[in-house]
């Protein structure tokens, strides 16, 4: 499941996506990237309104945890 | 503190934040500029001009707030990028372009791999913390 952070994380490559692709002439690839941009948006929202609201617990967003590096 | 101090430690604070905004848009310009004129014959000057090192001032802390974690992932994802966009144009060598320009360079190399993976668990650190910083707040 996805955490807010890791869709913070998705949402910045989203946009950095976004900035690098204002230049080029491919309008369907950065009306794409508008759309994950949305969406991702909405999602941090949710998960952020679930978390106020007590309906997600440390244990419903702990992400697998990787070895120690 | 008397209040006659405030606006001089305020001005001070803030032209700090000055200089390392100023400091960030030169390096960020320098970047994109050498990013852009980035050819095979001159990728192995650019681990010279970037520096390698880790910024330890992103990785989270107690103290941090939900606002600074995430600007600090901001600055580890551009980093990021930046240093993948090296990485790739490695991927488009040639096996002989890459003996050419790494054979008696894998310092630099190793550097630039082992700044990806450091940035990457340093990203993975901050997302972490997102997440605890959050539930914190709920609680």
């Amino acid at each position: 499941m996805d955490t807010p952070g890791n869709v913070i994380d998705k949402l910045m490559t989203v946009n950095l996506k976004i900035y690098y692709n204002l230049c080029s002439k491919d309008r369907d690839k950065l009306c794409d990237l508008n759309l994950q941009r949305l969406s991702l948006q909405d999602e941090v929202s949710l998960l952020v309104d679930k978390i106020a609201k007590n309906q997600l617990k440390a244990i419903d967003i702990s992400r697998p945890q990787h070895k120690t590096y | 503190m008397t209040s006659a101090t405030l606006p001089s430690l305020s001005c001070s604070y803030f032209s700090k934040i000055l200089v390392k905004v100023i400091l960030d848009v030169r390096n960020m310009l320098l970047y994109d500029n050498m990013l852009n004129n980035l050819t095979v014959e001159n990728i192995t000057e650019l681990p010279d001009a970037i520096p390698l090192t880790l910024l330890q001032e992103n990785n989270p802390v107690d103290s941090d707030t939900i606002g600074s974690l995430i600007s600090k992932l901001s600055c580890v994802t551009i980093q990021m990028w930046h240093n993948q966009d090296i990485l790739y144009k490695i991927r488009t060598m040639s096996e002989k372009d890459f003996v050419i320009e790494y054979g008696s360079e894998m310092a630099k190399l190793h550097a630039l791999i082992k700044r990806a993976c450091d940035l990457n668990v340093q990203r993975t650190d901050l997302m972490d913390a997102i997440d605890r910083k959050l539930l914190q707040l709920a609680q």
